[in-house]
């Protein structure tokens, strides 16, 4: 008995294995929890700030531009149509309709209402419309055709140019007044150049 | 012999090599992300898109141009016509350097335009020139030098050819050194050489002389495109206008062409390419 219970007590190699198991375990949970804090799957990997979607979103808003400003034969494209005939007003999106800001009666028709309902608003996409052109000082100025609020960080902006001259436009001087972009130059036919910026950013 | 009893460091030993693999596998799938998400980001450079909306506004820039120099009806005026350019250049330019972009291009000389899709001797020479036709109502094409005119073995020919595929309507031209050939579908005439040559198909006419050209009567009902073909036996000027089926008007008018040179350069690429441009 007194020699059972002198091995029982100074038997060390279970402790040892046991204390060992438990250290093997400890370093396996521990790394497990560094693995996964470490990894860049956060919860906005595959979000509205993901690269990728800012990404479709910019093909998406240049396949929109590239057609609006195609044109056949050397026609006007409706891109340019619809600058020309454009009053100046900046319309909102209200869930049904592009209103006037300035005239809740005046609704957005033509090729850029259509398009941009089929594509943009039907995805939830929120967007932007403007117009920059260059100024009688040499600045550069910026008004919105449509305009749905400030974008986010993450959002696109596609670029397209669309040339102006003094036949293109009926009455230069209504034009101007009513869209505020200016002829640059008055001793030739050229007026100006409009850089079409559309904003593009999910909610 | 003391029994060795080695499985506790054994079980320490495994906990360190899955903890090592475990971390090397994390480390290889954090650079996948990362490079993936770099390997999207766009640069500030140049895309295709921004380059052929160059090349679009210098065609169009130039159709103006041109129309503001003859817009008086009287000879070419290259003044307005250069201001015009110069200004758009300058515009351009400017544009372009809020971008850190330096924006240029050359005009060469007004050349006459050969019968092919870019108004080049080497552009394409079987061309659709419209599509979707309904009806024509103008329809001229003008040879004014008439020595540029192929032979009888590479005749430039217009068709006008339904969705069927089937010619319903052609004319072909040649010069046999003697006089120039006009053969239609329905009537064939020479006409004495002379230096400058004039058709007009809808009023029926071939350098004052009457011709049977029956345009109107063998397409009408049809819908039909026009192509040519040997664009490059031909050198000269056409202007065909009328409805298309979804009954819009067209216009297509060709009286010269001109090569632009147009070059573009960033902080690390440089862009020269050369582009026809055909006018108005």
């Amino acid at each position: 008995m007194n020699i059972q219970r002198k091995f029982f007590w100074k038997n060390t190699g279970a402790q040892l294995n046991t204390l060992e198991g438990i250290i093997a375990a400890t370093i396996m949970i521990g790394v497990l929890v560094f693995a996964v804090q470490a990894t860049s799957l956060t919860p906005l990997t595959s979000s509205t700030a993901n690269a990728h979607v800012e990404t479709q979103l910019n093909s998406l808003g240049q396949d929109i531009i590239t057609s609006l400003d195609h044109s056949s034969y050397k026609q006007d494209s409706d891109l340019k149509k619809a600058i020309l005939a454009w009053n100046g007003d900046e319309y909102v999106w209200d869930s049904t309709h592009y209103v006037s800001t300035d005239n809740a009666s005046d609704t957005l028709e033509g090729p850029i209402q259509e398009i941009l309902e089929f594509a943009v608003t039907e995805n939830g996409i929120v967007h932007n419309l403007g117009y920059t052109f260059m100024t009688l000082d040499g600045d550069s100025k910026t008004v919105y055709y449509i305009y749905n609020g400030d974008p986010s960080d993450n959002a696109v902006i596609i670029s397209r140019k669309v040339l102006l001259s003094n036949t293109d436009i009926a009455n230069v001087a209504t034009f101007e007044n009513a869209t505020g972009i200016p002829d640059v130059d008055i001793a030739t036919d050229y007026y100006n150049i409009i850089d079409v910026k559309l904003t593009m950013w999910r909610m | 012999m003391k029994k060795l009893d080695d499985s506790g460091q054994m079980l320490l030993l495994a906990a360190f090599a899955i903890a090592f693999m475990i971390v090397v596998l994390t480390i290889m799938l954090n650079n996948l992300i990362y490079a993936s998400n770099v390997a999207s980001e766009s640069g500030d450079e140049l895309n295709y898109y921004e380059i052929s909306n160059i090349v679009q506004l210098i065609d169009e820039a130039t159709s103006a141009a041109y129309y503001n120099a003859t817009s008086d009806g009287g000879s070419f005026n290259n003044a307005a016509f250069s201001n015009y350019m110069n200004t758009f250049q300058q515009e351009m330019a400017i544009l372009y350097a809020h971008k850190g972009i330096s924006f240029s291009f050359e005009n060469s000389t007004f050349n006459d335009a050969y019968f092919t899709q870019n108004g080049l001797e080497s552009g394409r020479d079987n061309w659709i020139v419209i599509n979707n036709v309904k009806q024509v109502n103008n329809f001229t094409i003008e040879i004014p030098d008439t020595s540029k005119l192929a032979n009888a073995s590479s005749q430039f020919e217009v068709k006008a050819i339904n969705q069927s595929g089937s010619t319903i309507w052609y004319m072909k031209l040649y010069n046999d050194s003697t006089s120039i050939n006009v053969i239609s579908i329905d009537q064939n005439n020479s006409i004495a050489l002379v230096p400058y040559f004039f058709v007009d198909i809808m009023n029926n006419k071939v350098a004052d002389t009457a011709f049977n050209f029956n345009f109107t009567s063998r397409t009408s009902n049809e819908t039909y495109r026009i192509e040519y073909y040997n664009g490059s036996s031909a050198v000269g000027l056409y202007s065909i206008s009328g409805n298309l089926v979804t009954n819009e008007t067209f216009e297509s008018e060709r009286y010269k062409v001109i090569n632009t040179t147009i070059n573009i350069a960033s902080g690390e690429n440089k862009i020269s390419v050369s582009v026809p441009v055909t006018v108005p």
